[in-house]
């Protein structure tokens, strides 16, 4: 009986090696593969938040302008010109007539029209482009071609508004079923380079190149994205051929990827996006009340050396709200140094000394102890803040950590929860400063820090009105010099993106805007 | 009562291996109590400027932030001369070296340290989690079985209610609502996993209240909660006792998997479960990383289980021995 | 034999009856405390971890957004909607993606039955013949090894070994016997169904080594310890002296009566069918139910978290009626009621 069994047991064991067969499918040339992280929820480009949405949306939906890859400037993509009223408020773009939506219908200013009454419209989940829209006060057909969008004030950023404005077609989506889970979500159509295959959940998402594009036609024939939430096997999948395209984690770069086998099949390229991290003070808070304490606890942080260490080296030290290669940004600005001898000083004409022996800082009975709250997933935060506590405890600030999951993070910033937080600010490629840093966000928007200051408001609301970007240069640089100066935030680093991609498709150039999949050609 | 404990120590150390695992367990917990004696960034003695101090016992204000690893003068240091939160961004994910015996983790913290730190709340998760547990268990299980009736039915659908719960949603939900912290994860383990043993301790109530001391004892007039602690349980004890061992690794374990998942501990506190989760980033060259910390909880719920063998065994009336 | 009989239908009944308001109570619950707990939904629609889009966080937005998702009424109001909803079975739309709760379920159920049936399938293959090994060869070396080897399988932590499976046996940078994580291959869609399945269960390999090896302890000690109980028995050593054959004494006799507490034992696990593992599902990329319950509630996705407490806290109820039913059956000293 056991015998038996035992021979049982064999017999399977050979049945299950035995179809380990390695088959190894022919590997179609034109075919990119792309690996994602995570996968998106859904491809509706109006309703959607996610950045992996976005970014496989840019290649099957358009807009109306789009940024140019090297200058990026406003250029036409479905509009061919453009006219601006001269009191600012009436901006009408004139369409390109031939094309056409990948199921062949044609597009024209209806889409438009629809998109817009769709955002606006309250039972759509949509709230932050909602927000964003909130001074377009109308958009009209004018003609089959031509739409007019009516600002409610002069906004420099008017026109890019108007422009980037998610277009969804029409004929597909007006059709009665509720726009936030309609089919076509998860099948987008659009009128881009690439067309919507199919969704293989949890695995894939296929693109194929539209043959009714209206512009010239990419090389690689198809894209999958492919979705692997563990970087260590995206990796090793990548090093297999089996990716083409991935952004690394700086360990990754700098450890992982730098065998002469892989420098001979891989382009390594490093740059920069608009973003920025920081740790935020609560100035609610009395211990961050004082400017002068905030500069101190930002010459306490060796953000230098915690760059060197923690990221590789990989990313450089900002000090203002912008991006760092942003027109706005003032590079005569240095850094607050090092120096936690002089921090100690300012602390100590700030009132804050150890007058009971305890080894912490305190001043009229209070002492100098507070919580960084920082998010579960963000590896790099978690060690950034055991870093800062153990250095503040050396000078006698006490920092304790309070790590949350994601959603209760940001509840907590929500409800201004929190005496320090440490996040990141994903920017636009032109932003306007309003929503972080007028007062009058302090309670319901993104000003969550408290940052209060006359000149600042002025500084934002007359840049607003300001349509020539040289004026605007000069006063958005002062407001970085404000920033710098009362330090609401200590600002630590832009990190670039680290992409990898195969060595097997020519022309793969990074623009300022990053990488573009449609220029790239298949290797002979 | 005495007598049957003795009887059942002596033929638990006649199982070798049982013994072995008591022997790493107490190890353990002498290894926890003792940590920041054996790893610490003080010295045990130091004499400066002709004065004899002892910093790893007292603050002393004169030294508040200085590196004394760098002062001049005669200086004895534990064993492990750094402290689990101390970092060194010259030395980070090192392999073990004569410097750092164990290597260094991805911000240059020595991970013997953090290791020897990491001891402390494991065991102390173990033990008061189960202790939670186990109290909660066999005072609803006890209830239950004793009365009988409207009190066991209802028990019972409470039994079931929690036992349906996903226990890790409970857990989350429950570190979300308090936050994230050693006591909470203690709490929220004691408070799901209880049901176990009030099942055990339920069965045996119900099985020994039939019996003859019990109905003696009620004749003569005991009042409930005396049958209850002093006749039935201690003949209740055995099962619970074995359940609760297991349950000590068991509870290490989900303790390591909540800090793997990066639910468990704030930072910088060390948690054995939490530096494999961050050893996760370096697999491939940081072995050290990997395997030292997997090994000690590999070890740890070893002993304790084998402790549990021991005593099931011990306690058994069945196995001839 | 009558009156127990009908004494038994009447437990039955009651406890069939009972089964309604503890659901309810586990459900309701269930609600409260995702209600409670602190962030929701919108959080999410802020921005990805750690990252948030500049200007994203306003009351404004979370506000018309809370609305949006029927947050903004209160507890019992969004309970009794999704218990209304749910008895007419519809288990409504994930907040995530806007697609059919069941369609989720539908997608990760599979796999986690497919994960848990196999292991539960090869747990039993190969506990059950080691237990009765162990039995019979009782207080031997064998017996010993056997014990010890177990026992330090039990004890390892699952996600340590998943590590390290993943690391040294697949990929290629020790060995590359097996994929590195997923169900299928990228060619999948080109085999045949023998090779689909094939390549299915190849991809399933170390997921469920993972899952099983820590079963074998509790399983072959359990089979080892009531065949000992049986062995024991006067009837056995009845059969024996009536001069059956070992085996036959063995397997006919002494196995199939530690089957009834064998199959208690399954009934128990029922529930545990459904429940995935988040660690081994996240380490191996398998989308299964562990992942999904787990995405759900770090995301507050109410409609997928109380379609998965349901149907796992009615299977959990019918799982211990069962077990113990069937205790209840095979062992009458313990009484159904207390009596008074």
């Amino acid at each position: 009986m056991m015998k038996s069994y035992i021979r049982l047991c064999y017999i399977i064991l050979i049945i299950i090696l035995s179809s380990c067969t390695r088959f190894e499918s022919v590997r179609d040339p034109y075919t990119l593969y792309i690996h994602i992280s995570a996968e998106p929820g859904h491809l509706n480009p109006i309703t959607s938040n996610e950045a992996i949405a976005s970014s496989i949306n840019s290649y099957i939906y358009e807009t109306l302008l789009d940024r140019d890859y090297d200058t990026l400037e406003l250029k036409p993509q479905l509009a061919t010109k453009w006219e601006i009223s001269s009191d600012k408020l009436h901006y009408r773009f004139y369409l390109k007539e031939n094309i056409y939506w990948s199921d062949g219908k044609p597009f024209t200013a209806d889409d438009i029209v629809y998109s817009f009454k769709i955002i606006k419209d309250p039972r759509v989940a949509n709230a932050p482009l909602k927000v964003y829209y909130i001074d377009v006060k109308s958009v009209k057909k004018i003609s089959p071609y031509i739409v007019e969008f009516t600002y409610a004030k002069p906004y420099f950023l008017a026109l890019e508004i108007c422009g980037s404005i998610p277009i969804v077609p029409k004929h597909i989506f007006d059709d009665g079923t509720d726009f936030n889970i309609h089919k076509n979500n998860r099948f987008p159509i659009g009128t881009g380079p690439y067309k919507f295959v199919t969704w293989n959940t949890g695995k894939t998402i296929e693109l194929v190149v539209n043959d009714r594009y209206w512009g010239p036609k990419p090389d690689i024939k198809r894209i999958v994205y492919k979705i692997i939430p563990e970087p260590n096997v995206a990796l090793q999948m990548l090093k297999k051929g089996e990716l083409d395209v991935m952004a690394l984690r700086p360990i990754q770069w700098v450890r992982q990827t730098n065998s002469k086998h892989f420098q001979e099949s891989f382009y390594k390229f490093m740059y920069y996006q608009p973003y920025y991290n920081y740790i935020g003070w609560n100035a609610r808070n009395p211990l961050f009340k004082d400017k002068n304490v905030r500069k101190a606890l930002t010459m306490l942080i060796n953000r230098q050396a915690i760059l060197d260490s923690l990221l590789f080296g990989l990313g450089t030290v900002v000090t203002g709200p912008f991006y760092i290669h942003d027109k706005y940004y003032n590079h005569d600005i240095q850094p607050l140094p090092y120096d936690p001898i002089k921090a100690k000083e300012i602390l100590h004409r700030a009132g804050w000394s150890d007058s009971n022996g305890d080894g912490i800082l305190d001043k009229n009975g209070v002492a100098f102890k507070f919580t960084l709250t920082i998010a579960s997933a963000s590896k790099f935060a978690e060690r950034l803040a055991t870093i800062l506590k153990e250095d503040f405890s050396k000078v006698g600030i006490q920092m304790d950590i309070n790590r949350y999951e994601w959603a209760v993070f940001v509840n907590k910033v929500d409800k201004r929860d929190f005496d320090a937080v440490t996040l990141g600010w994903s920017l636009s490629w032109e932003g306007d400063p309003y929503q972080l840093w007028h007062s009058s966000q302090v309670q319901a928007g993104s000003n969550f820090c408290y940052f209060v200051n006359a000149e600042a408001d002025e500084i934002i609301e007359k840049a607003r009105k300001e349509f020539d970007v040289e004026k605007r240069i000069k006063m958005y640089r002062r407001f970085h010099e404000i920033i710098h100066d009362e330090q609401p935030y200590t600002f630590l680093y832009c990190t670039p993106a680290l992409v990898v991609v195969s060595k097997r498709f020519d022309n793969v150039i990074v623009h300022k805007r990053g990488l573009n999949y449609t220029e790239w050609k298949v290797k002979q | 009562m005495k007598g049957y404990w003795s009887i059942v120590w002596k033929r638990f150390k006649q199982n070798k291996l049982a013994v072995v695992g008591l022997g790493i367990v107490i190890f353990l917990f002498v290894i926890a109590l003792c940590a920041p004696l054996i790893a610490n960034n003080k010295p045990y003695i130091l004499i400066y400027k002709d004065k004899l101090y002892f910093p790893i016992l007292f603050e002393y204000p004169e030294f508040s932030g200085l590196d004394l690893k760098k002062i001049e003068g005669f200086k004895i240091f534990p064993p492990i001369p750094y402290s689990y939160s101390e970092y060194d961004l010259n030395a980070i994910v090192m392999p073990p070296s004569a410097k750092h015996i164990l290597g260094t983790d991805e911000q240059g913290r020595d991970l013997a340290a953090r290791m020897l730190y990491g001891t402390r709340v494991s065991i102390f998760v173990g033990f008061v989690a189960v202790f939670i547990y186990v109290s909660i268990g066999i005072i609803i299980g006890a209830l239950a079985g004793f009365y009988g009736g409207w009190v066991d039915i209802i028990i019972s659908r409470i039994i079931e209610i929690v036992m349906c719960f996903p226990t890790f949603f409970l857990i989350l939900t429950i570190l979300a609502l308090w936050g994230q912290s050693l006591l909470n994860v203690m709490i929220v383990i004691g408070i799901t996993g209880w049901t176990g043993i009030a099942r055990i301790v339920r069965g045996e109530f119900l099985k020994l209240r039939e019996q003859d001391f019990v109905i003696a004892s009620k004749a003569l007039g005991a009042r409930d909660y005396w049958i209850i602690f002093k006749h039935i349980l201690p003949n209740a004890m055995a099962p619970v006792m074995v359940s609760a061992t297991f349950g000590i690794a068991s509870t290490i374990l989900i303790e390591s998997s909540l800090s793997f998942l990066g639910f468990g501990v704030q930072p910088p506190t060390p948690s054995w479960g939490d530096i494999l989760s961050q050893s996760r980033d370096f697999i491939d060259f940081a072995w050290w990383l990997t395997l030292i910390p997997g090994f000690a909880i590999f070890i740890t719920i070893t002993s304790y289980n084998l402790v549990g063998e021991g005593l099931q065994d011990a306690l058994d009336p069945k196995q001839y021995r | 034999m009558e009156g127990q009989a009908v004494k038994m239908k009447y437990y039955i009944l009651k406890r069939i009856l009972i089964i309604i308001p503890t659901f309810i109570g586990i459900t309701c619950i269930t609600y409260l405390m995702i209600r409670l707990a602190p962030g929701d939904y919108t959080s999410l629609r802020a921005g990805v971890e750690g990252e948030l889009k500049a200007g994203s966080l306003s009351k404004e937005i979370f506000e018309q957004e809370k609305k949006l998702y029927g947050l903004d009424k209160p507890v019992i109001v969004g309970y009794a909607e999704w218990f209304y909803k749910t008895v007419k079975l519809d288990f409504g739309t994930s907040r995530k993606d806007g697609r059919k709760v069941i369609s989720h379920i539908a997608d990760a159920l599979p796999i986690t039955l497919a994960l848990n049936i196999l292991s539960i399938i090869i747990v039993y293959i190969i506990s059950i013949p080691l237990g009765i090994y162990s039995s019979i060869k009782k207080d031997t070396v064998q017996d010993r090894i056997i014990s010890l080897t177990l026992f330090l399988l039990y004890s390892l932590p699952s996600f340590w070994v998943a590590l390290l499976l993943l690391k040294y046996l697949s990929g290629g940078d020790y060995l590359n016997l097996f994929p590195l994580g997923g169900l299928y291959s990228d060619w999948f869609e080109q085999l045949n169904l023998f090779q689909k399945a094939m390549d299915i269960l190849w991809h399933l390999i170390l997921p469920v080594v993972t899952l099983t090896y820590g079963g074998f302890a509790f399983l072959s000690r359990y089979t080892r310890a009531t065949m000992l109980d049986v062995i024991n028995q006067q009837y056995i050593i009845t059969a024996r002296a009536k001069g059956l054959s070992e085996q036959k004494v063995l397997f006919v006799h002494a196995f199939r009566n530690s089957l009834i507490p064998l199959l208690t034992l399954m009934a128990t696990m029922l529930p545990g069918l459904l429940g995935g593992s988040v660690i081994v599902e996240s380490i191996f990329s398998i989308p299964g139910m562990g992942m999904l319950a787990f995405e759900s509630i770090l995301s507050r996705d109410i409609p997928i978290i109380m379609a998965i407490t349901s149907i796992s806290a009615f299977l959990t109820l019918i799982g211990i009626f069962l077990a113990d039913i069937m205790y209840a059956i095979a062992d009458p000293r313990i009484r159904l009621e207390a009596k008074q």
